[in-house]
């Protein structure tokens, strides 16, 4: 009974342990993650600078390995972001980064987009180091909003996924060339 | 052979043997019982729902009408389901049955998606009249017409395969019809008056009945632990066993609980709950235990399913 008891307690951290692989600004990422059955690699890792301030530092999983940022905006399959920040940012801080990005990388959106990007922002908390925003896109489903570990809110089809995403891996991405060619892995 | 002499009792009699079967009746009674708090749990959940759009609405104020019981209300329901919308801002009936904690139908007059309040989540429902439907375990299902939309807005580390089933249920049943996005945001527990009754319900009544049954049949009971250790599986377990139970602590000394923190803090719960079914278990095997000793620890048992389907 107690070697099945602590079998439980083995597989019970095994859930809640990720596999350790990817490290930036001393922030560890897992290399795969599972999104609905399905293994997703880590892309590439990228840090938010602002001047010398290191802001947050992301994590992009992708089924398979892409450099191609048109190509994973086209691709109708699962992706996932982990934000993962290193000092106190205010909600409304992130939330000007959102509309931001959606202006620059969709200028020409829909009402529909801007009202689930306003859905989005009501999502959004004030952060603190070691919190964490996690962004999952399933097909079919939606962007499944983590904030702080906790499920917020599931938003849009996949113009809102692709919006999102842009918002990083887009034309005109909002923390800068040399973070969406580290999200890339190039 | 017969003796002249009576049989005479001695002061020495050996103790009758303590009954350890369930007798017949047991079963279909535990089955009653169970079906009866189902039907508590679901009518808690509607309770708590109606309170909190009662309260205020958090996105836009349509205009609610609750009907109650589906089977005591049905007139009414097949009346509702004829009626014209004739709110300008758009009109919501809701209702529960034995399946379904909330179900509403919803009438959204603008030309656009809106997002409305329906207790536990803030929903995006598409023009013209749809159906929600909440399921037990955090799921609900948007219907418009042919259009279906099947979503999971809970945390639970099991939750996400009884999603998948449900998903894989209605698709098979329905056809493979077209999708509608069903955005939402969940409702945050911490902050609503309502909304986090059912988890201090399920975290510290099933405690105060344990611990009193621990102290009438001795640490034997402490296996009745193993529904926390369930608990941990079905439901969000950081909310069940941190934020909501303790929450109101935190709050009083001002102090913001990290991700990372309220993950630590539930998983040491979980482990002292398993280590305590396990000292409980062990007694069980050490001693023979009477049959009420079992019927109360098949309940602890049964009981975290009754209240999550």
């Amino acid at each position: 009974m107690t070697r099945h008891a602590l079998l439980g307690l083995f597989l019970t951290f095994l859930i809640v342990t990720p596999v350790v692989a990817g490290t930036l600004a001393g922030i560890t990422l897992p290399d795969t993650l599972d999104v609905n059955g399905q293994q997703m690699e880590l892309n590439g890792m990228a840090l938010r600078k602002k001047i010398i301030f290191k802001v947050y530092v992301a994590g992009l999983y992708l089924p398979a390995k892409e450099k191609n940022s048109e190509k994973i905006l086209a691709a109708d399959e699962p992706r996932c972001t982990v934000m993962h920040f290193l000092r106190s940012v205010d909600a409304g801080k992130i939330n000007e980064a959102w509309f931001d990005g959606l202006q620059a990388n969709t200028p020409n959106h829909s009402p529909e987009l801007k009202k689930q990007f306003d859905a989005l922002a009501s999502l959004m908390e004030d952060l603190k180091d070691g919190d964490k925003l996690v962004f999952t896109y399933r097909p079919g489903s939606g962007t499944e909003v983590k904030v702080k570990g906790k499920i917020k809110g599931n938003l849009g089809d996949k113009a809102f996924a692709d919006a999102l995403f842009s918002c990083w891996i887009g034309k005109k991405p909002g923390p800068g060339e040399n973070f969406k060619k580290g999200l890339l892995g190039m | 052979m017969k003796t002249d002499t009576p049989e005479t009792g001695s002061l020495y009699q050996e103790k009758k043997p303590r009954q350890t079967r369930f007798p017949r009746t047991f079963i279909p009674s535990l089955l009653i019982v169970l079906f009866f708090i189902h039907f508590l749990n679901l009518f808690l959940q509607w309770t708590v729902i109606r309170q909190e759009l009662a309260l205020g609405p958090a996105f836009r104020a349509p205009e609610y009408t609750f009907i109650g019981f589906s089977l005591l209300n049905q007139e009414k329901i097949v009346a509702v389901q004829l009626l014209r919308n004739a709110a300008p801002s758009g009109r919501i009936f809701g209702f529960f049955d034995l399946l379904h904690p909330a179900i509403f139908m919803v009438w959204n007059n603008n030309q656009e998606e809106s997002f409305v309040d329906l207790g536990t989540v803030v929903m995006a429902v598409p023009p013209g009249s749809s159906r929600v439907s909440f399921f037990p375990g955090s799921v609900f299902l948007l219907q418009q017409g042919k259009k279906i939309a099947v979503k999971y807005f809970g945390d639970a580390i099991v939750g996400r395969a009884w999603y998948d089933f449900l998903v894989e249920k209605v698709q098979k049943r329905k056809g493979n019809e077209a999708q509608i996005p069903g955005s939402f945001v969940v409702k945050s527990l911490e902050t609503s008056r309502y909304l986090k009754i059912p988890y201090l319900i399920y975290f510290f009544l099933p405690l105060l009945l344990i611990c009193a049954t621990i102290i009438h049949f001795g640490p034997v009971m402490l296996a009745a632990f193993l529904y926390y250790v369930e608990m941990f599986f079905l439901f969000d377990y950081q909310n069940l066993f941190v934020t909501v139970p303790f929450g109101w602590i935190f709050k009083f000394v001002n102090f913001e609980i990290s991700e990372a923190s309220t993950r630590f803090f539930a998983a040491a719960l979980a482990i002292v709950f398993v280590a305590c079914a396990i000292l409980g278990l062990w007694y069980w095997k050490k001693r023979k235990i009477s049959v009420w000793q079992k019927r109360i620890v098949l309940f602890f048992v049964l009981l975290p399913l009754v209240l999550y389907f």
